[in-house]
């Protein structure tokens, strides 16, 4: 042993006496670096240079994700809204926050929700999780989970908790004040972009698998990928959702479209103030204007639309058959609704393709589920 | 000693000083979650907080210097937040209803002057990275990209509305703001009764229009939204170019 490395061991050996348990297992056992559990052919999500991924801070934020302390009166999370079951929608038309206050709009699906270039239904900039996290803590219009003027409250809460302060200390080592909400929503956002849904039966097909897809189906996905009913125009990619990022992508493709769901005035009005990206722009060409949402485990996640106004994907079919349910000549929708002609049996196969998006072992991995149950 | 005077003067210290302001509609106060009658309607305050940021005094002297705020927890950085609710509805119990700093200003002073809003660096920048008094999130409006400049929650005759002013239009994500179609910022000119370091911000003229029950988000073609515009002296769809405000006024 050379002088050098005995020294050194003198030091290890010494440093142990004062180093606690939890520091002296992270140097035995490293934490392994953050490994995207993807497919081939599926390029990584875009991650954020200031919130890296971390095998800690995703199990961090799934704690948080799970965790009722972060609404006001303590009955309810995030997973309220968004039940992994569900492909992480809640079933309702639109989301209901923990003072009975309604939203306008639907909880979204989270699958694969790394790869969203703007979050909510219709936002032009909104680009980062941590940001959109902000909203359902410490919104008040409306309210969602209350915690607006309540962060000292609720860095308290965490902070009584010794398990969950160790986890924040695990997932933010650097950080002598490890339970901030900065670090909170980081957390949170890391766990979200942890939520990947790339194999479902048409994923499997696309493998190699022919026997995945039904023959009703394979002809389903045909007609989906036809011009003549023009659903990947807005439904493409690997997310089924023509707004896209990823790491291999230089720039983010962003979206957004009527599809002719209201016109209550005849200049293609939709109900104030839910009127898409006008709400944010102000702009009159960008009334109505809603992110393409992704089709993955689109079967589980009624009801449909922005505000939940249809009820089942036969409703849907219905008003992209019709060009729009406001009527054909909506003068701002998306050049993609003009309306088709299905026969019964095509739009049997078209939802047996939609059904064959549902990706079963996303809708049950335990990697994503309540931490109560599924430790 | 003729020298002294000049001397005061290229050392002029600087002298502290406290403005007070009250909220209040018509001649009275508004108190946190206490009904007031104005003009045949019932106003109850339930949320009223702003920001306000290039703070001067106007000394008797007629010539106006800056308010250096102190920094403490409501002002940092140039920027203060003042807060009239103490949590009777939601909110929180602390309150914050004056203005702290030091002034090179000449008392008496004749006026206090100051801009309502957030500056646009701050305002603009990612909220998870400042301090407070930005680092509340129930004056942050994310749709935004900034903050609410004033968040005023009140019932009318029994009816819940809110008013929520800030910059709107504003192009990029939190953090990287390039501009906004509306900035929303308003300078406050207010005299000063001598000897008096107070003033009243009074909602009366807004909160007596017939839209007021409607609330506002900013939106310069809401008819909701034009008796508060014109109370800040900001343009509206219908009315492009404001006359003076009478928001602020001497007690």
């Amino acid at each position: 042993m050379s002088r050098a490395l005995a020294a050194l061991v003198v030091l290890a050996v010494g440093a142990i006496g004062w180093l606690s348990a939890d520091s002296l297992a992270a140097i035995i056992a490293p934490e392994p670096a953050w490994v995207w559990d993807l497919p081939e052919g599926i390029p990584a999500p875009r991650v954020p240079a200031d919130n890296p991924m971390s095998v800690a801070k995703v199990e961090l934020g799934r704690h948080l994700f799970y965790d009722e302390r972060l609404s006001v009166d303590g009955d309810m999370s995030c997973a309220s809204c968004h039940e992994q079951a569900r492909a992480f929608t809640d079933g309702k038309p639109v989301g209901i926050g923990t003072t009975g206050e309604a939203h306008t709009r639907g909880a979204m699906s989270l699958a694969n929700v790394a790869y969203a270039p703007r979050y909510t239904w219709a936002h032009p900039y909104l680009d980062r999780l941590e940001h959109q996290a902000l909203a359902p803590l410490f919104g008040d219009a409306p309210v969602e989970m209350g915690m607006g003027d309540r962060e000292d409250e609720l860095v308290e809460r965490l902070t009584a908790d010794p398990t969950t302060v160790a986890r924040f200390r695990a997932a933010f080592p650097d950080d002598a004040e490890p339970v901030t909400i900065p670090h909170l929503v980081k957390a949170i956002a890391a766990f979200e972009r942890s939520l990947l849904s790339f194999d479902s039966p048409y994923d499997r097909y696309r493998r190699g698998e022919t026997e995945a897809l039904s023959p009703g189906a394979e002809r389903g996905m045909e007609l989906f990928f036809s011009e003549r009913l023009e659903c990947f125009h807005c439904h493409g990619g690997p997310t089924f959702s023509d707004a896209l990022t990823h790491a291999k992508l230089p720039s983010a493709e962003v979206a957004f479209h009527n599809t002719g769901l209201y016109d209550l005035d005849g200049n293609g009005a939709y109900p104030s103030p839910n009127t898409g990206l006008h709400e944010v722009t102000g702009k009159p060409g960008d009334m109505g204007r809603f992110k393409a949402p992704t089709l993955r485990n689109i079967a589980v996640t009624a009801p449909y639309m922005h505000d939940g106004s249809l009820a089942s994907l036969d409703d849907v079919l219905d008003h992209y058959a019709d060009g729009g349910r406001a009527g054909l000549d909506h003068p701002l929708k998306s050049e993609f609704v003009m309306g088709f002609v299905l026969r019964d049996d095509e739009r049997a196969d078209l939802l047996a393709f939609l059904h064959a998006l549902t990706d079963e072992g996303f809708l049950t991995d335990p990697r994503f589920a309540d931490p109560e149950t599924m430790p | 000693m003729s020298f002294l005077p000049l001397l005061l003067a290229c050392f002029a210290p600087t002298t502290p000083v406290e403005v007070a302001l009250s909220a209040e509609a018509g001649t009275q106060p508004l108190r946190c979650g206490q009904p007031v009658a104005l003009d045949g309607h019932e106003v109850v305050l339930r949320d009223l907080r702003l920001y306000v940021h290039d703070v001067q005094l106007v000394g008797a002297d007629g010539v106006a210097h800056d308010l250096r705020l102190t920094e403490d927890d409501w002002q940092s950085a140039g920027v203060a937040l003042l807060d009239f609710e103490d949590g009777c509805h939601n909110g929180t119990s602390a309150t914050n209803t004056t203005l702290r700093g030091h002034t090179r200003a000449v008392a008496p002073y004749q006026g206090v002057r100051f801009t309502l809003g957030v500056p646009a660096a701050l305002n603009h920048a990612d909220p998870l990275t400042l301090d407070p008094p930005l680092t509340t999130m129930a004056m942050h409006w994310g749709w935004q990209a900034g903050f609410k400049f004033v968040r005023f929650d009140y019932r009318l005759d029994g009816e819940a509305a809110r008013m929520h002013l800030g910059s709107t239009g504003c192009v990029g994500p939190m953090g990287s703001v390039s501009g906004c179609d509306r900035a929303n910022r308003s300078r406050m000119e207010v005299p000063l009764r001598s000897g008096s370091l107070a003033a009243r911000l009074d909602l009366g003229p807004a909160l007596t229009d017939a839209h007021a029950g409607a609330g506002c988000m900013a939106d310069p073609t809401d008819p909701g939204c034009a008796p508060w515009l014109h109370l800040f002296g900001l343009p509206t769809d219908a009315a492009p170019h404001p006359v003076a405000h009478a928001f602020v006024e001497a007690p």
